[in-house]
């Protein structure tokens, strides 16, 4: 097997020759636009051949990673390894910069993390589209020692009274998802949010 | 307050209270003077005096971030209101769940994944804060208003 190369490089665009590595469907989607959201591509090679990227994200103003996609090519022998050198370089980096965890979505054919150390998240409430087809890992850069609650979002289209909205989450019987349902209806008076939160998919938005 | 008053009829034993450092309504900052204003203004009045006539505790003074931070360690959940400015690159004032400490960083669940920037639930979930971050984040307004609104653990 061919050991892995050092990282190549990192950068915050799908060059050409990623591009062609990933083909036109995975790049329009590691091309997506992230808003304020910074990105990073991480790229390895295997001899003079592109065989694994990874693709960062993170929140600004926060302490925590997302490895958003992972690839590799699945005719370079040594592949697998180049993306867990990957992977390593990007945790580290992470820990460098003080983030205290990384996470990991994965897409319905995607791989899980191989990683050790990532655990699968909850399931979270089936409610804004981003809680369909993604499951969420995480690694904890020091061990958490907190009981993650499950994860809620506003549901799309949601103008539902309090009361009832209310009852709903009552009846799932955990307070995270009490509180965070009750943040719906916290904003459900500051004018036309189709305006104020342009970034929420209009197909699937809140506000509609 | 409604809101406040709805999860304390819920939380039961695990009664509210409510920081709100600014004596004016608060969130009507893009309704010009006329009767939406004046509505709201008088709900939120009204809102008002029935937390203070009822087991809610209303405090007038600014909750510090350290403060926030223990008795979230304790096992209270808090409502912070926030300006998203820091996370989403423009100011919309919204509230997030605060729920754990992790190393002395404030972890929150945001009720919004930005889907058209390629966000998942993955993103807005257990997300780690640092006090730094979050004593920008958790004030809106010119003032810089603070609000919070906890549910005490039983």
């Amino acid at each position: 097997m061919t050991p892995p190369s050092p990282l190549a490089t990192s950068f915050d665009h799908v060059d050409d020759i990623l591009a062609a590595a990933l083909g036109p469907e995975l790049t329009a989607l590691w091309r997506m636009p992230s808003g304020p959201q910074l990105r990073t591509i991480w790229v390895g090679y295997s001899g003079a051949d592109l065989a694994a990227a990874v693709l960062t994200t993170r929140r600004p103003a926060t302490a925590a990673t997302k490895v958003a996609r992972t690839w590799r090519a699945t005719d370079i022998v040594g592949s697998d390894a180049v993306l867990d050198h990957l992977v390593d370089t990007v945790i580290n980096d992470a820990r460098d910069r003080g983030d205290i965890a990384v996470k990991w979505q994965s897409f319905d054919d995607d791989l899980p993390p191989q990683h050790r150390g990532f655990i699968t998240m909850r399931t979270p409430y089936r409610s804004a589209a981003g809680t369909y087809g993604v499951r969420g890992y995480v690694l904890w850069l020091n061990p958490a020692t907190h009981a993650e609650p499950p994860y809620y979002a506003q549901p799309a289209r949601s103008r539902a009274a309090p009361s009832r909205r209310f009852s709903r989450a009552k009846s799932a019987g955990h307070a995270g998802s009490v509180s965070t349902a009750l943040t719906g209806t916290a904003n459900s008076n500051f004018g036309d949010r189709r305006v104020i939160f342009p970034h929420v998919n209009p197909s699937a938005s809140l506000w509609r | 307050v409604a809101l406040r008053g709805s999860i304390n009829d819920a939380a039961g034993a695990a009664p509210v209270d409510v920081f709100l450092d600014t004596d004016g309504p608060a969130l009507l900052e893009t309704f010009p003077d006329g009767f939406d204003r004046k509505f709201r203004e008088v709900l939120q009045a009204d809102s008002l005096r029935q937390a203070l006539s009822s087991d809610i505790a209303v405090h007038r003074d600014r909750l510090s971030i350290d403060e926030l931070a223990t008795r979230i360690q304790a096992g209270d959940l808090a409502l912070l209101l926030i300006d998203t400015q820091l996370m989403y690159g423009y100011a919309v004032p919204y509230w997030v769940l605060a729920h754990s400490v992790e190393r002395g960083l404030v972890i929150i669940d945001d009720p919004t994944d930005s889907h058209t920037w390629g966000e998942t639930w993955v993103d807005a979930h257990e997300i780690p804060m640092s006090l730094e971050s979050l004593d920008r984040m958790v004030a809106w307004g010119d003032d810089g208003y603070r609000g919070v609104t906890f549910i005490r653990h039983p």
